[in-house]
């Protein structure tokens, strides 16, 4: 086995969770590592899903030892980064159309998976949420959560800038070096130009697109890329996460994130990892699966669509009629001759950390360096943790300090010096970005009013912010959720928010804004 | 037919009332006309303290104080193109904040008194309108109870309208109930006499079935607690003149949409009976005109007067336009202006507040220098505090539209 004197050097290819989990873990262990990722941080599927933090209940039938990972791991995040964490608790009811037997197993299962379970009279369950249908025959409660992935994901990464490693995002992956059988740097391309990157170790952590990254060495990555599609109703109908209690399928859980309530998830294989489209008829699915469990769901109002890609990890010869695994994998290359170069593929955002362990644990047995994975002792925030995150967080401190005239976002109660403070000390210059860090655009005017306030103040600060594009873009992508979805009162909040942006601001949709790919 | 259905919220509980946030589209209209947030930065507007915040009070309750601001004028609901029930959703927030009124000041819970408060100073009305009358005892009550020194506190009369309700005969004839109110029993029983003359005039006898307070002053403060067994209690004395077929006439636009619309809204009270006093409510001037125009036309002397109607801001809650202008508008040689000015400032009990003094003040400074310019002879609203706030800020006399009509008749111009 090799033995390394120095202090390895990594690149995470990959600015989701897991990369960023994977760069911390080996940041700690003291490796150097540079993370690329091509879009912004968490602008793939790491923030294109519900939001939830897992008791992991929701596998406790099907697969006990996920389950019982997704809690260890759901202590461990909501202890680590509080601050983003909303500890909504989450509920299984069972309604008639739901397998009753299935309830008891539910039961031992989570009991079996170490996941604090409590069953509970079905009529008090109905009190509580009194959204949800009333024919709830049997209830009960986990310790479900929701996590705020964006902010999780630069908390994240702030932590490995802090402990001398380097995020670079906006660079894409274009080649590989490879130097006798071993994986020694890639070669990026950014705005700046071309670059090559040298390395001990190259990590692949890319979600998704895992198997595009491998294939440009020629490897393979079983993946089975399934959609997902997910609404946002209107507000918080819901105070707990509430799932069907049946096995794991589609449309069959609401939960409160924010201000809004999201309804999901569909799940279809796709081919393409960029398959973020949602088609009007899984909006339709979506909602008469809802109605089942929340009946008025038909008279809130829908604000905007989305999808995410799961990146599944499908070994060989699975046999076709089973699911898919949810556990993560570690791929070491080097068993197929490319030594230096792994792939973590599978999991959830839940188990981000401990697959960023499982992976740093092979990386150093690979290497013959000895460090032990010290990510789950180490605080991700500097000075005291506080309580959880609140939704109504932002809203209580616009009133504490009476700073109504600050506010940029009106929906999400954002202010001006939350945004100033990004622009300034942490280099944001797109609204986008902004948007993803501070929810801006989230509510129901999806980015009507507050997109210019952004843009005035990035300007200010970035004198040559090309802001007509930078709005354009911006409003094509919130179009691009809202626009099956607009019927109702969203189809007359969508004619006014349009006419603001093209006519009240002059800001040209130019065709190429509306035909390119997602902006990441 | 005098609509009941239109109103946002009276046959529909608080859900309804909150659900209408997700309606907002944020335009902002409503910030645009509120007439509070245009003379303080203290106050957000209302996009911000009703849809919007809404939506933050189900993510979990955080300490508030915005909402109080609010001097509950419903402007804002008026103007919305979206029917959220804007104003509403204020002041259901309020009710939460000050919990349902155990956490209202000294001073609001006096205020919201106002039958009480009446009915004690009745016994002695010299000396109650002596004290209130020195400005000593007046900056005692502002220290006290944080009533503010020259907010314009009524004249208490006794119980003089019921007394001359019982001494005055009627002529048989259809009967009519008239909901005189708490105000018109202790502080305006002119404007009580005026309706039961004119009323009498057109043929009608009037009876009086309850001299109860709507609550409309509890209800805007958020002090919801001690208002329900009130509310039951007139919506019961109420009830039998409802079930006998007959309208329950109202001179004041604030009680009246109080009854018809706000105790559903506010106390969930959905049930039948309250519906069926609900939609037997009519305005004084809704009524007269609807059908008694042209009998009102041949009886009305010419009065050439400069009149300046100032419609309360309850009137647009209503949705059923002006008419007591088309009444007016009926009297021979009257020079009629309308108020430019969204609300006069008072608010029901809000200017009454010594923190919220200078608001009122200025939200009313519009109709102050419309007042300065067109110098009336007389002023006409037909709500009760905001007679009295507008008369003590422009020191000419302000009557209700039937005062003004009854006058005519008498040939009084």
């Amino acid at each position: 086995m090799p033995q390394v004197d120095h202090n390895p050097r990594a690149i995470v290819i990959g600015g989701g969770a897991t990369g960023c989990a994977v760069a911390r873990d080996l940041a700690l262990r003291g490796f150097g590592v540079t993370l690329v990722e091509f879009g912004d941080l968490g602008s793939g599927t790491s923030s294109r899903f519900h939001g939830m933090l897992q008791s992991g209940a929701r596998y406790a039938v099907s697969d006990t030892d996920y389950a019982a990972e997704c809690m260890r791991e759901r202590l461990i995040v909501a202890d680590l980064a509080a601050g983003v964490v909303e500890q909504t608790g989450g509920l299984f009811v069972s309604l008639p159309d739901d397998p009753p037997e299935f309830s008891d197993r539910f039961y031992d299962g989570c009991l079996s998976a170490n996941i604090p379970v409590e069953e509970l009279d079905p009529d008090l369950v109905m009190a509580r949420e009194p959204a949800i249908s009333r024919h709830v025959l049997r209830a009960f409660s986990v310790p479900d959560a929701t996590v705020q992935s964006w902010r999780l994901v630069n908390l994240l990464a702030d932590d490995v800038r802090r402990r001398g490693g380097e995020i670079l995002t906006r660079h894409q992956v274009i080649g590989m070096k490879v130097r006798n059988g071993r994986m020694c740097g890639v070669r990026v391309t950014s705005a700046a130009g071309e670059v090559t990157l040298e390395a001990d170790v190259v990590l692949n952590a890319a979600g998704p697109w895992s198997a595009r990254v491998a294939a440009m060495v020629g490897r393979t990555v079983d993946l089975e890329l399934s959609k997902g599609s997910i609404i946002a109703l209107s507000h918080r109908m819901v105070s707990h996460a509430v799932n069907r209690c049946r096995p794991p399928t589609s449309h069959d859980i609401i939960v409160p994130t924010g201000t809004v309530g999201l309804f999901g998830a569909t799940s279809e294989v796709v081919g393409d990892p960029d398959t973020t489209n949602v088609r009007g008829q899984e909006i339709q699915e979506l909602l008469n699966n809802a109605e089942v469990l929340l009946p008025e769901v038909r008279n809130y109002r829908v604000y905007r669509a989305w999808a995410g890609v799961r990146p599944l990890f499908k070994p060989k010869g699975w046999p076709s009629e089973k699911p898919v695994p949810r556990r993560h994998s570690v791929i070491n290359h080097g068993d197929d001759g490319l030594v230096g170069f792994f792939t973590v593929c599978g999991g959830s955002l839940t188990t981000h950390r401990s697959m960023a362990e499982d992976l740093g644990n092979q990386v150093c047995l690979s290497l013959g360096f000895d460090a032990k994975c010290i990510s789950a002792i180490t605080p991700l925030t500097r000075g005291k943790n506080g309580h959880g995150w609140r939704p109504a967080d932002n809203y209580r401190g616009i009133e504490e300090d009476r700073c109504y005239q600050s506010l940029v976002c009106e929906c999400e109660a954002v202010t001006q010096s939350e945004v100033i403070d990004l622009i300034e000390n942490h280099g944001i210059k797109h609204i986008h970005d902004l948007r993803r860090r501070l929810r801006i655009g989230f509510g129901p005017c999806q980015g009507t009013f507050c997109g210019s306030r952004v843009a005035a103040l990035i300007a200010r600060y970035h004198p040559d912010f090309a802001s007509n594009d930078d709005l354009g873009r911006f409003w094509v992508e919130r179009l691009k959720g809202i626009v099956h979805t607009a019927w109702g009162q969203q189809a007359r909040q969508a004619l006014l928010s349009d006419t603001v942006y093209r006519e009240t601001l002059g800001v040209r949709l130019k065709p190429e804004l509306a035909t390119s790919a997602d902006y990441r | 037919m005098l609509h009941s259905g239109v109103f946002i919220g009276i046959d529909h509980g608080s859900a309804n009332v909150l659900g209408s946030m997700d309606q907002c589209t944020k335009c902002g209209i409503c910030n645009a006309h509120c007439p509070v947030a245009a003379v303080t930065r203290e106050f957000p507007g209302p996009k911000y303290c009703g849809p919007q915040a809404q939506r933050f009070r189900l993510a979990g309750s955080v300490p508030e104080w915005s909402p109080m601001l609010c001097s509950g004028c419903g402007v804002c609901t008026s103007v919305c193109p979206n029917n959220v029930a804007i104003s509403d959703i204020i002041t259901l927030a309020k009710a939460d904040i000050v919990g349902g009124g155990d956490r209202i000041s000294l001073g609001q819970r006096l205020l919201n008194r106002p039958d009480l408060i009446g009915r004690l100073g009745g016994k002695f009305p010299t000396l109650t309108n002596t004290l209130l009358g020195s400005s000593i005892v007046r900056r005692i009550v502002e220290s006290l109870f944080g009533i503010h020194r020259s907010a314009p506190l009524p004249e208490v009369h006794g119980r003089k309208f019921r007394k001359w309700l019982a001494s005055h005969d009627q002529e048989n004839g259809p009967i009519v109930s008239y909901f005189s109110g708490c105000a018109i029993e202790n502080y305006d029983p002119d404007v009580g006499i005026a309706l039961v003359r004119l009323l009498n005039h057109l043929g009608y006898k009037v009876q009086v079935p309850t001299d109860r307070c709507c609550s409309l002053p509890m209800l805007s403060s958020g002090e919801t607690g001690p208002a329900r067994a009130r509310v039951q209690a007139l919506v019961d004395a109420l009830h039998p003149s409802v079930l006998t077929g007959q309208k329950i006439i109202s001179t004041s636009t604030s009680c009246s949409l109080t009854l018809r619309a706000k105790y559903a809204a506010y106390l969930d009270m959905t049930d039948d009976k309250s519906g069926e006093v609900a939609s037997a409510v009519v305005d004084a001037c809704e009524f007269l005109l609807d059908g008694h125009a042209g009998r009102l036309r041949k009886c009305l002397n010419a009065m050439p007067l400069r009149v300046l109607y100032h419609g309360p801001c309850q009137l647009r809650g209503h949705k059923m336009g002006t008419p007591a202008v088309e009444l007016m508008q009926l009297i021979p040689e009257i020079n009629l202006q309308l108020s430019q000015a969204d609300c006069c400032g008072i608010g029901g009990t809000y200017g009454y507040e010594k923190n919220k003094h200078d608001i009122a003040l200025a939200v009313g400074a519009s109709l102050v220098e419309q007042v300065r310019q067109f110098e009336p002879d007389i002023i006409v609203c037909d709500s009760e505090t905001c007679r009295w706030n507008i008369e003590a800020r422009t020191s000419v006399e302000c009557v209700h539209p039937v005062q003004l009509l009854m006058r005519a008749i008498d040939g009084r111009g």
